[in-house]
């Protein structure tokens, strides 16, 4: 088992250690499993299961549900680009395209050095200063395609410092 | 705050408490700065802006009191900063950044220029600043859920008391459950998370319902991608709903509630947490609420990112830690909800009416708006209008005073060409109907329907048949599984949406899509599948053109689907010396002739629009054109 696996275990435990579990604290547990680990584990599923003595199969069909529970842990830069109404309408589209051809994947996907993580969702509530992307919790506002390339190399630079 | 226990006159004392604080804070003799830090001024640097004005007050040893504040619903103009000095009016500045603020401080704190070039409008009407007009959508507007967003700390409860809060409930408890609900049918109330169900007589059948142990849940999982009211509530003016709630729970009998909330609101959750806590701790929820035996406590349950958890029976498994898949009705949740107990769920918004309906009596709410749509709605205006934000209405009210007088009218000055109303459940409206006064019924009427109250504004430049796309692959992206219709027919909706966006089309597809649409309202089971047709059917009724110059002549009129458009560069207008496009093209498909003129290699485009947005505004040479140019 590799030290990354003992950290892991070591954290599950300590968010899976209430007295009385619930099946109703599923879905909070999960989002602290996720804040603490950055995704929600193989392994980590079979413990909730465990916990909340329910199958693995049902915590993996609620996981798999949800838009916010991820299965892969994330890049370094979490890029999301908004396709709320308001973003889209103003190109938020290309802006999303512009980004995957840029970094070589799809939406979804996180680029091999394991730097950069593409999503799109569904309304930042940033509407007055559409299209949009966020970028490790900043706010990109009025974005274009060609300020793509622009923001991906200020990401690369301020990781490297 | 010094809680409980109460007497008699618990609540008198609890407001004489909050208005001594309140005043001190909010009327004292120097000047106030309110900065408005909802979501949608942070995200554009609100908080910088607050930094500077404690910054700069600090360095001139000036005494004022600069206050968080939620949003005033005016979002275009976030940072926004509103200033009450001495007796002029309040002045709201617009777009604030932090460079800003130490010329405003000088000018107007210290000498007495309000800066006009920075001033959107007053608040007020007064006498002595006659170049700021009073904001012009404050008069047509009727706020009684917004009424108290963005003049309010919500984080700070006093404030909410010192203005009147939980009075309602105070009210309440003097009352029956009875004669709570009889005001509630007087006042004509119909639920605002969209569908319009008379509220009083939700609240009756649950009342109705066997069963000791009954739920109250606040429906905030606000899903649709152009509506953002709930968070701007919940974020400005948390108590409001807590209130509506304490006031239900007490109506309908209920111990325990819920509030949920979606994780995209990190903000939300915080402050509306956060006035829970502070409504125990004055004694407003918890045991023995006001010190007359009436017990209620809530607690926020975060969604965790679907669309489907608006509808309430999702909502619920949602709760209980089940997959949210919504389940055949009857039985309605009043009878059967949450842990298959009686359950009331009501809308953020429906929940902020209750207050001041107990207060001022359902025949005061049942005069404003229509015969049958009483009260107001709250609309979030986005899309091509200038001026964005929430618009909070008397039903009644027409989409041109919305737009227009609100609103500011359409960006550019272009041409209204439809509204888009209620999100992926809604429709477009065609801008000839722009004088219809907007209720429950009449929307309906048009084929679209309240909704979540997002009223996106299009102009020429929108093509109705990629909106459609758009919606029903949302829709389809968000349906649950459950109802085959919902699951592959909203599948294939969107397959042959794309094929007519790509020109790939036959004329005979029109027909299917329309059949198709009719069926998955019919063969699914909740609201999702119902409506999700309805981008699709709105559009086909009035822009039929549209989607026969996709089909016939492969031409988007609007420019805008990609694969029927392509760039092309003007050769008059292109600037031989400037490289702009040729630098930033990012598959290199732009080369220059022999006279240097910038030629686009078709085959080699990817339709990324770039070369427009950098080819300069004084030349403007790269133009959009369809059909697509062959060959090259």
């Amino acid at each position: 088992m590799s030290e990354g696996d003992q950290g892991e275990i070591c954290r599950l435990k300590g968010i899976l250690n209430g007295s009385a579990p619930r099946r109703e604290d599923l879905v909070p547990l999960l989002q602290e499993i996720q804040r603490s680990l950055g995704y929600i584990s193989r392994q980590a599923m079979i413990r909730v299961a465990e916990y909340l003595a329910i199958p693995p199969s049902e915590v993996y069909s609620v996981v798999s549900f949800y838009n916010q529970f991820r299965r892969q842990p994330l890049g370094k830069n979490h890029l999301q680009v908004c396709q709320g109404t308001a973003c889209y309408l103003q190109g938020g589209g290309l802006i999303g395209e512009s980004f995957a051809r840029e970094l070589e994947i799809g939406i979804g996907e996180t680029t091999k050095d394991g730097l950069f993580s593409l999503d799109e969702v569904a309304c930042l509530g940033c509407c007055n200063v559409a299209p949009v992307v966020k970028a490790d919790g900043e706010i990109y506002p009025r974005m274009t395609s060609g300020k793509v390339e622009e923001v991906l190399i200020n990401l690369k630079n301020k990781g490297e410092n | 705050m010094t809680p409980q226990p109460y007497g008699e006159d618990g609540y008198r004392k609890l407001k004489k408490q909050s208005l001594l604080t309140f005043k001190e804070k909010w009327q004292g003799d120097f000047p106030k700065i309110f900065v408005g830090t909802a979501t949608c001024g942070i995200s554009v640097g609100a908080l910088e802006v607050f930094e500077a004005f404690t910054k700069e007050l600090a360095s001139h040893g000036i005494k004022g009191e600069i206050i968080k504040v939620g949003c005033l619903g005016i979002c275009f103009a976030e940072p926004l900063v509103y200033i009450k000095k001495d007796d002029n009016p309040t002045i709201c500045y617009q777009n604030l950044k932090k460079e800003d603020v130490p010329r405003l401080v000088y000018s107007y704190l210290l000498e007495d220029d309000p800066c006009f070039d920075l001033a959107l409008g007053t608040l007020e009407l007064k006498d002595g600043i006659p170049f700021i007009p009073e904001l012009e959508r404050f008069e047509r507007e009727e706020r009684i859920i917004l009424r108290q967003a963005g003049y309010l700390d919500p984080e700070d409860i006093r404030d909410y008391l010192a203005c009147g809060g939980y009075e309602g409930l105070e009210r309440a408890l003097s009352l029956t459950g009875g004669e709570i609900i009889e005001e509630l049918r007087i006042s004509g109330l119909r639920g605002l998370g969209g569908a319009g169900f008379p509220t009083g007589v939700k609240w009756e059948e649950c009342v109705r319902a066997n069963g000791s142990t009954k739920y109250l849940i606040c429906n905030g999982d606000e899903g649709d991608p152009g509506a953002f009211m709930d968070r701007v509530i919940l974020e400005s003016s948390p108590h409001q709903v807590i209130e509506g709630m304490a006031i239900a729970a007490y109506a309908i009998g209920a111990a325990r509630g819920y509030v949920y909330i979606r994780s995209e609101y990190p903000l939300a959750i915080e402050r509306f947490s956060q006035a829970l806590a502070q409504a125990r701790e004055a004694g407003l929820l918890g045991r023995d609420i006001l010190g007359r035996g009436f017990d209620f406590d809530l607690r926020v349950f975060p969604g965790a990112g679907a669309f489907i958890c608006g509808e309430s029976t999702a909502l619920m498994y949602s709760i209980e830690g089940r997959r949210p898949m919504p389940r055949v009705r009857p039985p309605h949740s009043v009878l059967e909800g949450l842990f298959r107990l009686p359950t009331l769920l009501n809308n953020v918004k429906t929940f902020s009416c209750i207050p001041p309906i107990i207060l001022k009596g359902g025949d005061w709410f049942s005069r404003i708006g229509t015969e049958s749509s009483k009260g107001t709605t709250v609309f979030a205006l986005a899309g091509k209008v200038k001026q964005a934000g929430l618009a909070e209405v008397a039903m009644g009210t027409t989409f041109r005073e919305v737009i227009y007088n609100i609103g500011g009218g359409i960006k550019n000055d272009r041409a209204l060409k439809a509204i888009q109303v209620g999100g992926p459940s809604g429709g477009c409206i065609p801008a000839g109907f722009v004088d219809t006064p907007v209720d429950f019924d009449s929307l309906k009427a048009l084929g679209s329907m309240v909704g979540s109250g997002g009223l996106i504004v299009l102009d020429e430049d929108t093509c109705m048949v990629d909106l459609a796309r758009y919606f029903v692959a949302f829709s389809q992206s968000e349906s649950c599984g459950k109802c085959t219709f919902c699951r592959i027919g909203t599948n294939h909706l969107l397959f042959l949406l794309e094929e007519i966006a790509r020109g790939q089309a036959a004329p005979e597809d029109i027909a299917v899509l329309e059949e198709l649409s009719h069926n998955i309202a019919l063969g699914s089971l909740c609201g999702l599948g119902q409506t999700a047709p309805n981008p699709v059917l709105t559009t086909l009724r009035y822009f039929r053109d549209e989607y026969l110059a996709h089909i016939n002549e492969k031409r988007c009129p609007a420019l805008v689907c990609k694969e029927l458009v392509s760039y092309y560069i003007e050769p008059e207008l292109c600037r031989r010396s400037c490289e702009h496009c040729v630098l930033k093209c990012p598959t290199r498909a732009i080369g220059a002739d022999e006279r240097n003129i910038k030629v686009i290699n078709q085959a080699e485009c990817v339709g990324c629009g770039i070369c427009l947005d950098v080819c300069p505004p004084e030349y403007r040479a790269v133009r959009k054109v369809s059909p697509k140019i062959k060959g090259i």
